[in-house]
């Protein structure tokens, strides 16, 4: 009995931001998973294949609520594919998900890659500013 | 396309040909930029330069520069330039000066310049015992330690602006060998014209170089503290990052990220000019996707860029050239400009590419 309550005992995902590379957080008690940071390198696959490898073994399927948080304050061109990636994969199942994206106070851009997404996706999308 | 922008890239590429590496800086002295310039030296390949006297060159010849120079007023702009050229790290620096402090920084360097190493190393040792300091709270060791630390002669040369202000023009040589007989570049003249040329232009920054990630990231933070508004930084910011990666994605040798980067500002409007060289048959290539861009409104291209994310997104070949550029040309306030000019290597073309914001 208690090896099958460990089993199901959800690992967190922490990963390290870098000058170049975001803050990962999963915490499963809270359902909350946070992107943070920025996302600069110029091949992010290594990087975002952590993540995607993750979510697909302990989120898909798990019937989980989740609540992806996006807080960045530039991802380039090449993390947007991977973005894509994570977030057409939560897609699959979007009665599980809702999402959160972050914009700081006057930043246009990051707004509009948040309104470009939102309609893209079937769970529910929050663009919300706040100041730093 | 204006030949005006098209020569300003070409020209530094043609001026910069025999460096390996240059960043130039024109504007405000500011406290910040110390540690962003020793993170832009950090990210150069030093060519057997020791990197950790690189570090320390840069950081006390910009800190000398806060302590001793006098800016006239909020539109005084200064220059500060490193570059490496055969095996040689130099830095040039021009920034105001008032007429009562010229004879005791004529002095200064006088000093510094008469002595050997040994000789330096004494003077700094019984400066710091006796603790003589000067007005501005220094005691002169900067200097000392940057002629100690570069092991070669400073240069310098002073030019009258007005009654009571003068530019003062300092260079540091630091070299990965001692050659019999070396001979010092002097680059004083060259950093003037530059400097002039800067102002004249507008431009901000110039650098050449590889455009890594760890070269990015410095450039992108002195953009962010510049005085325009916050929403066209951050446009800038992100325009730049997609120009600066674009040349390693279009580069005639794949392995090969060097290019070169010019920033114009003028008060709130900002041109990114970029360049580098490419084989000539990718020339229509980039000339059909632009076109392309250049013909869609903002919302088409919005529409377009989802369009192109959704269809390759999970596939393996790469597309984020193409996204890159669809991002450049969503966040430019004009059609982007492009140029080749062939005045370059056989088979190949220098592809000039400019984005305003």
């Amino acid at each position: 009995m208690k090896n099958k309550i460990k089993e199901q005992i959800m690992k967190d995902l922490q990963i390290k931001g870098t000058m170049d590379s975001p803050a990962v957080s999963f915490t499963p008690s809270t359902g909350i998973f946070l992107i943070e940071g920025r996302s600069l390198q110029e091949d992010p696959q290594a990087f975002f294949s952590i993540v995607i490898d993750w979510l697909s073994s302990n989120v898909m399927g798990k019937k989980i609520p989740v609540h992806f948080q996006y807080k960045m304050d530039y991802f380039n061109s090449s993390s947007s594919r991977y973005l894509m990636k994570i977030l057409m994969m939560l897609n699959k199942e979007p009665e599980w998900y809702r999402m959160t994206w972050f914009v700081e106070e006057g930043d246009e851009v990051i707004f509009e890659k948040g309104e470009e997404y939102k309609l893209l996706l079937d769970f529910p999308v929050d663009v919300i500013e706040y100041i730093d | 396309m204006t030949r005006q922008k098209e020569n300003i890239i070409f020209d530094f590429y043609q001026k910069t040909k025999e460096n390996d590496f240059v960043f130039t800086y024109r504007g405000l002295f500011l406290k910040h930029l110390t540690a962003r310039l020793v993170e832009i030296g950090e990210s150069i390949n030093n060519k057997g330069i020791v990197k950790r006297k690189m570090s320390f060159l840069l950081v006390e010849c910009f800190q000398n520069i806060l302590r001793y120079s006098e800016n006239a007023s909020a539109n005084s702009n200064g220059y500060f330039s490193f570059r490496i050229l055969n095996g040689t790290f130099i830095i040039n620096s021009i920034n105001l000066v008032k007429t009562k402090d010229i004879p005791e920084l004529i002095q200064r360097v006088t000093e510094v310049n008469l002595l050997n190493q040994k000789e330096l190393k004494k003077v700094y040792l019984q400066r710091l015992e006796t603790g003589q300091f000067n007005e501005k709270g220094g005691a002169g060791l900067g200097l000392i330690e940057i002629a100690r630390k570069s092991g070669r002669k400073l240069q310098y040369k002073i030019d009258e602006i007005d009654g009571d202000l003068y530019n003062f023009h300092q260079q540091v040589t630091l070299c990965n060998r001692e050659v019999l007989g070396f001979e010092d570049i002097d680059l004083i003249r060259e950093a003037e014209s530059d400097f002039k040329a800067m102002e004249k232009n507008d431009i901000l920054m110039e650098y050449k170089g590889d455009f890594s990630r760890t070269a990015i990231l410095p450039l992108l933070d002195i953009i962010e503290n510049s005085v325009a508004e916050k929403k066209t930084l951050k446009r800038v910011g992100h325009v730049m990052i997609e120009m600066l990666q674009n040349i390693s994605k279009h580069n005639s040798n794949k392995s090969d990220k060097v290019g070169v980067c010019s920033i114009i500002n003028k008060g709130d409007d900002f041109i990114i000019n970029t360049g580098n060289i490419v084989d000539i048959e990718s020339i229509e290539n980039l000339k059909k996707k632009i076109n392309l861009l250049n013909g869609m409104t903002k919302e088409e291209l919005s529409r377009y860029h989802s369009k192109r994310i959704l269809e390759v997104y999970d596939k393996e070949n790469d597309i984020s050239s193409e996204l890159g550029l669809i991002e450049i040309a969503k966040y430019s306030s004009k059609k982007l400009e492009i140029d080749f000019n062939p005045n370059c290597e056989k088979g190949k073309s220098f592809f000039s590419f400019h984005a305003s914001i």
